[in-house]
């Protein structure tokens, strides 16, 4: 059998997916060939035929080896991205879902206040408006999917490019296939079910299964540069789709705190709750401590409970800006890998220490988000 | 005139939707009959679900016809503001309201249709 040994690719001109001429070929050698028999002939006989099949190699994917590295660093920034961004849109789905309860526990309470003794009854929030927020929950969902479907994408570009082709050729050729396959799968569900990328096709795996190390490394190479091409086209559309749909989100983020607010302060007119969940955070925030008793204070103090109940509302204004912040933090997520993709197709390196500072930063409101909804985020960190 | 964006008639339903929710609890603690109190109830519910409608769909149809339904908007929510700011009666805020609904309601229902 042939051994093939890897060595360096050497080239002019970068990485670029266009083809390069055989003739014009600046590679001066893929593989050093070994002495080796077959069946009594000496390989070195048939080394006319590697030659040609290694112009034609050329011809197909250019000389450059394929940008494993900068693929699995893109494709791993764009997994934290869409994790996150998935996160945030689906907890927005969530809150709507579950508005009914707040809803329906504060117009009853606003009901009971009225001087109008029969108008105290259990009000439950009419079943069409029900219907209305469930219906745009759904909607909302599908944000989500797509967001998780690119990030479905950005998983199959990673298998891809974790793949060693040189140096695990023979047990993984059915892996890069099913990965490039897979990544077709998940392009195409981005894209109406319409594929972006033909599978590999058979004659090519079969080629594979004969060792051309080399063919597989620029198929790779061609795979993971098509692909970054494609995925960027999907992040374009759905950053596009997002950014067209900011408005709504906005008012979607209000209209939820709204809700929620208006509920906490039934909670707080009642006493239900202690004042100390508002009045403790102010006092850290001022850099003062509270006397011993301050709780009881509150209570007896009408205007002690009146400028908490402001501190309520301030609160739930920072809460909104946060949960605005996280919209627009996941769309400049987005950007900043879209920026990624151009850098991988133009210099084959990527930097994606913008797109870490945005997920970090939208990752810990989330987590912050989630502390004080008493649950665990589920972004990937 | 300037024509206004579907962002524009989302903003204007939304924030007509926000100040009758939050002024609900001092209506109601203001009504005297239980008509009153439907009233203000159905309100908030009509322009509710009309930011909920909006929400979902794209206002971006154009014609003079939802310009007037914009502009009617706006000034149906000026009047409100202006009737609470004034002290005006429970009744005439409640009917003001209304207005409000007619025209958020009319503007929905026109924005959202296939151009």
């Amino acid at each position: 059998m042939l051994r093939m040994v890897p060595l360096p690719c050497k080239c002019r001109g970068g990485i670029s997916d266009a083809p390069t001429p055989a003739s014009h070929s600046t590679c001066v050698s893929a593989h050093r060939i070994l002495p080796a028999r077959i069946g009594g002939f000496r390989v070195m006989s048939i080394r006319p035929f590697l030659c040609l099949a290694l112009g034609a190699m050329a011809a197909l994917g250019g000389c450059a080896a394929a940008p494993r590295a900068p693929a699995t660093t893109l494709a791993e920034a764009g997994l934290k991205a869409t994790g996150s961004f998935s996160t945030e849109v689906r907890n927005l789905a969530t809150q709507l879902r579950e508005a009914d309860a707040a809803d329906s526990f504060t117009r009853t309470w606003e009901l009971c206040q009225s001087p109008v003794a029969e108008a105290c009854a259990p009000s439950v929030t009419p079943e069409r408006l029900s219907i209305q927020r469930n219906g745009l929950a759904d909607v909302v969902d599908l944000r989500a999917n797509a967001i998780d479907q690119l990030g479905a994408a950005y998983s199959a570009l990673k298998q891809e490019a974790a793949y060693d082709q040189s140096t695990d050729l023979q047990g993984a050729t059915k892996s890069a296939i099913d990965s490039a396959n897979s990544f077709g799968q998940a392009a195409a569900s981005l894209n109406g079910g319409k594929r972006f990328i033909p599978a590999v096709p058979g004659e090519v795996g079969a080629l594979l299964d004969f060792g051309f190390g080399v063919l597989g490394d620029r198929l790779q190479r061609k795979r993971i540069l098509r692909a970054n091409r494609e995925i960027a086209q999907a992040v374009l559309q759905l950053r596009n789709g997002m950014q067209n749909e900011l408005e709504v989100f906005l008012t979607l983020t209000d209209y939820l705190v709204g809700k929620r607010t208006a509920a906490r302060l039934v909670f707080y007119d009642a006493q239900l709750t202690s004042p100390m969940t508002v009045m403790t955070p102010l006092a850290d925030q001022l850099d003062v401590t509270l006397v011993p008793g301050a709780e009881s204070m509150i209570a007896n103090s009408p205007a002690l409970r009146t400028a908490l109940r402001a501190t309520m509302e301030a609160n739930s204004r920072v809460e909104v800006l946060e949960a605005q912040g996280r919209y627009r933090a996941g769309i400049a997520g987005l950007d900043a890998l879209l920026r990624q993709h151009r850098e991988l197709e133009t210099k084959g390196g990527v930097t994606v220490g913008d797109v870490e500072r945005i997920i970090d930063q939208l990752n810990a409101s989330l987590a912050k988000y989630a502390t004080k909804q008493g649950d665990k985020p589920n972004a990937q960190q | 005139m300037p024509s206004s964006s579907a962002n524009d008639r989302l903003t204007v339903i939304y924030k007509a939707y926000k100040s009758a929710f939050a002024r609900r609890a001092d209506d109601l603690k203001q009504a005297t009959t239980t008509e009153q109190i439907q009233a203000v109830m159905n309100n908030v519910d009509a322009l509710e679900g009309s930011y909920l409608d909006a929400a979902r769909k794209s206002l971006d149809a154009t014609g003079p016809d939802i310009e007037a339904c914009y502009q009617a908007a706006q000034s149906a929510t000026a009047a409100v503001d202006k009737a609470y700011a004034q002290g005006k009666a429970l009744a005439e805020r409640i009917t003001a309201v209304s207005a409000v609904v007619s025209a958020v309601g009319s503007l929905v229902t026109k924005a959202a249709a296939v151009a």
